[in-house]
């Protein structure tokens, strides 16, 4: 009788539980298969070295779709994050010849000087955050080729080059674990502070929020100060990792840096998402591209492959939403 | 008799519940029919049959005594049958006309002849003597209007029968009588119309015969005229609605200590305003749409700036320039318009509840209390009766009844003193209603003082201890013994 009820009990879980659980999971469901038949069709896939090639290739790009994802979530966009990354790019390898501080620092402040641009005319011009950052991220893209004369700059010092290129106990790579601490601390400030319960709020219903007492702006600045903040901290990485700043590094990273934050499940309408989401996102697409060199299939096909990621999140995405309703 | 639509022993169940049980309906020729009932009647379930949206389970349905079979609403549409929803289907850049004709328009050579569709457009509209330029946009008509737009888009698709949603959740007293003569002249035409409302009082001035349903079955069918609000109530909830109508009576000398004050406030909407209240007390403000009910109540919130005057609150004049600096002198607002300005609407009821109080949840500064917060939910949603399976559902999962008892959670959580509602009933159902009015009884027994800005008239005479009347932006009237002719009085401009 215990054993029929209890029976009775997995049955009841398998119909329903499951089939939601599949559905609210898909995501990572989606990851582990596309990981065990990388697994299965070779076996460099799964060595410790590959899987941390994987996460140091995705980190630079990644830093820029975090930085995205605050935006997105609070109801934004920010187009100009590769291109502010280009520019501070430049300026750490100008600055880093001074010290390493300067390195760092310098393209950091640059990145949030144009954060803070961002939000201030999203706020003050109450323009579309769409046409806004891509005003701007035109703009500071033509500064980087007017400044370089569309030159690269070269010769980094040793000690800045670690950053990008070093590796801590000659195995885990440095902007991998720089990437790990920034998705721990995004993580923190949009599930665990009252900014973040606030971003949500903004990015679901800005009118409702604002009578909520929230201050608006200041989310809005705050959101965009910290993508241009990341594009800052991505200028350094990658700077260091190429040992060169090309003033035409990046162009079009962000879009793919949008397209990891949706493929992630985050609503362009903001509200809805978050960090994991984005990290699952980067790592669908930097296993897949990873897996793609693996099987010496030509780069042409990985753009390929990347679109229907993308097509197939939006149409699964769009799916459970109809469900829901 | 001639039957439009007859209705018979409708059934319909949704995963093993019953929604409707055996429910007769019938719709005579040229007549305007009220449908009523709580949420959950099964109102939208019928309405929703007889126009394809859903099949029945068993039963039979005629349109102009002929059996149908309805498998999708184009076949509904088809017999002549059209429904026009709450969330109207306009497009707010095109004129009145271009609306109208919306995906009927006419073409030559695949150029759409504008001529044409202004001038019949201007026809339709004239014959049913609605005074309109139908050259005008959407977005700059009022909502009365634009329901008739609606309407008369159905006639365009040759309509013979139109379900009318709760269209009037939303219309003044004065587009009202508007849309009452549009009413009777679609009467005049053999269109026959199924109304269905919230709002009682619309009923007996716009409809001939009224169906209620209660808990999926039919009630009665009665004659307006020889029911009355009272009864049609009961035959809703299934008892009596004179307890919560019975007027509030407190003593005036018992409001001591003011809380709130306005010397002749201005601003692009209201002009010079004056009235204080005190601890305690309810005051209720009414008036027509655009008497500057809303604009008074965002201007005490701080969601709108003021011109001229002062605001005192405990005496000291305040700035209000951000609704978070209401809050910090601890004014509490519940929006008008709940999915607009209300609603995180895909974020959890715990997002919602404690969205405006963390600043009481928090830890360290810049984290948020957790535990502090499910505690402090938990409490709000038991004090404030909200029916919901788990605070981590999305606040849109709740009735409409329920979101708004989580919107006054939210609000009363931050113990406010002055707390605004902004038609705090609207479009929820009678019972849910009277829990609403219970609780701000409850709540100004507290001493709060409660603002209520309504336009429904039996609300604000059953909940106020003092009545203040807006017309044109100005106060008309303020009185402690106002019944609802005055009220109506006063609004319209008159002694």
């Amino acid at each position: 009788m215990v054993l029929k009820d209890s029976l009775n009990k997995v049955s009841n879980i398998t119909v329903k539980d499951v089939r939601r659980f599949l559905k609210k999971q898909s995501l990572v469901i989606g990851f582990l298969i596309i990981c065990i038949s990388l697994a299965l069709l070779t076996d460099r896939f799964l060595t410790l070295g590959n899987i941390l090639n994987v996460i140091r290739q995705v980190s630079i790009s990644g830093l820029l779709s975090l930085g995205l994802t605050f935006v997105i979530l609070s109801g934004g966009i920010d187009l100009s994050v590769a291109s502010v990354m280009a520019f501070a790019g430049c300026m750490a390898a100008e600055a880093q010849k001074t010290s390493l501080f300067a390195g760092i620092a310098f393209p950091i402040l640059i990145g949030a000087i144009f954060g803070l641009l961002n939000g201030l005319m999203v706020n003050k011009i109450k323009a579309q955050p769409f046409i806004m950052t891509l005003g701007l991220g035109t703009t500071v893209r033509g500064l980087t080729y007017v400044y370089t004369n569309g030159e690269a700059i070269y010769s980094m010092t040793p000690v800045f080059r670690v950053i990008g290129g070093g590796r801590i106990a000659d195995t885990i790579p440095v902007p991998a674990v720089i990437f790990v601490v920034i998705i721990l601390i995004s993580f923190v400030i949009l599930n665990k502070t009252l900014i973040g319960r606030y971003i949500y709020a903004v990015g679901d219903n800005v009118e409702a929020a604002r009578l909520s007492g929230i201050k608006v702006e200041k989310i809005n600045i705050f959101v965009y100060l910290v993508s241009g903040i990341l594009a800052g901290i991505a200028a350094v990485v990658l700077t260091s990792r190429l040992n060169a700043a090309e003033p035409i590094a990046g162009i079009g990273w962000e879009l793919d840096a949008v397209a990891a934050v949706i493929i992630g499940g985050t609503s362009l309408r903001g509200g809805k998402g978050g960090v994991w989401g984005t990290v699952l996102g980067l790592l669908i697409i930097g296993v897949v591209s990873n897996g793609l060199n693996l099987l010496n299939v030509s780069t042409y096909y990985q753009s390929f492959v990347k679109g229907l990621i993308i097509l197939f999140a939006v149409i699964a995405d769009k799916i459970r939403e109809y469900e829901r309703d | 008799m001639d039957y439009a639509v007859r209705m018979e022993k409708i059934t319909k169940s949704f995963s093993g519940v019953e929604v409707l049980h055996e429910v007769d309906f019938e719709l005579e020729k040229g007549e305007i029919h009220a449908l009523i009932g709580a949420n959950g009647a099964g109102k939208s379930t019928l309405i929703k049959i007889l126009s394809g949206a859903l099949s029945k389970d068993s039963g039979k349905i005629f349109v102009y005594d002929q059996e149908v079979h309805f498998r999708s609403p184009a076949d509904a549409k088809n017999l002549g049958i059209q429904t026009v929803y709450q969330e109207l289907s306009l497009v707010s850049n095109f004129s009145i006309a271009h609306n109208i004709y919306l995906g009927r328009e006419k073409t030559a050579y695949g150029f759409v002849k504008d001529d044409y569709i202004l001038k019949t457009s201007k026809n339709i509209v004239k014959e049913l003597s609605l005074d309109v330029d139908v050259r005008k946009k959407i977005r700059d008509v009022s909502i009365g209007v634009k329901i008739m737009t609606e309407i008369c888009r159905c006639l365009v698709g040759d309509a013979k029968i139109v379900i009318l949603d709760e269209p009037s959740t939303v219309m003044s007293l004065e587009e009202l009588k508007n849309f009452k003569a549009f009413i009777q002249q679609l009467r005049q035409k053999g269109i026959s119309i199924i109304y269905i409302s919230h709002r009682l009082s619309e009923i007996f001035q716009l409809c001939d015969r009224v169906t209620i349903l209660r808990d999926g079955y039919k009630v009665d069918t009665l004659k307006v005229a020889e029911t009355n609000h009272e009864s049609l109530v009961k035959l809703m909830i299934g008892k009596s609605m004179k307890e919560h109508l019975v007027k509030k009576t407190t003593p005036a000398e018992q409001f001591s200590e003011e809380t709130i004050r306005l010397e002749n406030v201005s601003n692009a909407a209201l002009r010079d305003i004056s009235f204080s209240v005190k601890r305690g007390e309810v005051i209720g403000i009414t008036g027509l749409l655009g008497a500057g009910k809303t604009e008074l109540a965002r201007v005490l919130f701080g969601a709108d700036r003021i011109q001229k005057g002062k605001i005192f609150v405990h005496g000291k004049e305040v700035k209000l320039g951000h609704p978070n600096e209401a809050k910090r002198y601890n004014i509490g607002y519940v929006p008008e318009d709940r999915k607009l300005h209300g609603l995180l609407r895909n974020l959890s009821i715990r997002h919602n509840i404690a969205v405006s109080n963390l600043k009481i949840l928090k830890k360290a500064s810049i984290f948020v209390d957790q535990r502090k917060e499910r505690n402090f939910v938990r409490n709000q949603i038991e004090s404030f009766n909200v029916k919901a399976v788990s605070m981590e559902k999305p606040i849109n999962s709740l009735s409409g009844g329920n979101q708004q008892k989580a919107i006054l959670a939210k609000w009363l959580g931050g113990d406010p003193e002055i707390l605004l509602l902004d038609e705090p009933t609207r479009g929820i159902d009678v019972g849910a209603k009277e829990e609403i009015y219970k609780l701000i009884k409850e709540i100004s027994k507290k001493g709060i003082s409660i603002l209520i800005f309504s336009s429904e008239i039996e609300e604000i005479l059953a909940l106020s201890d003092r009545i203040i009347v807006l017309s044109n932006g100005s106060i008309s009237g303020i009185s402690s013994d106002y019944d609802e002719e005055a009220i109506l009085l006063k609004s319209t401009g008159g002694n």
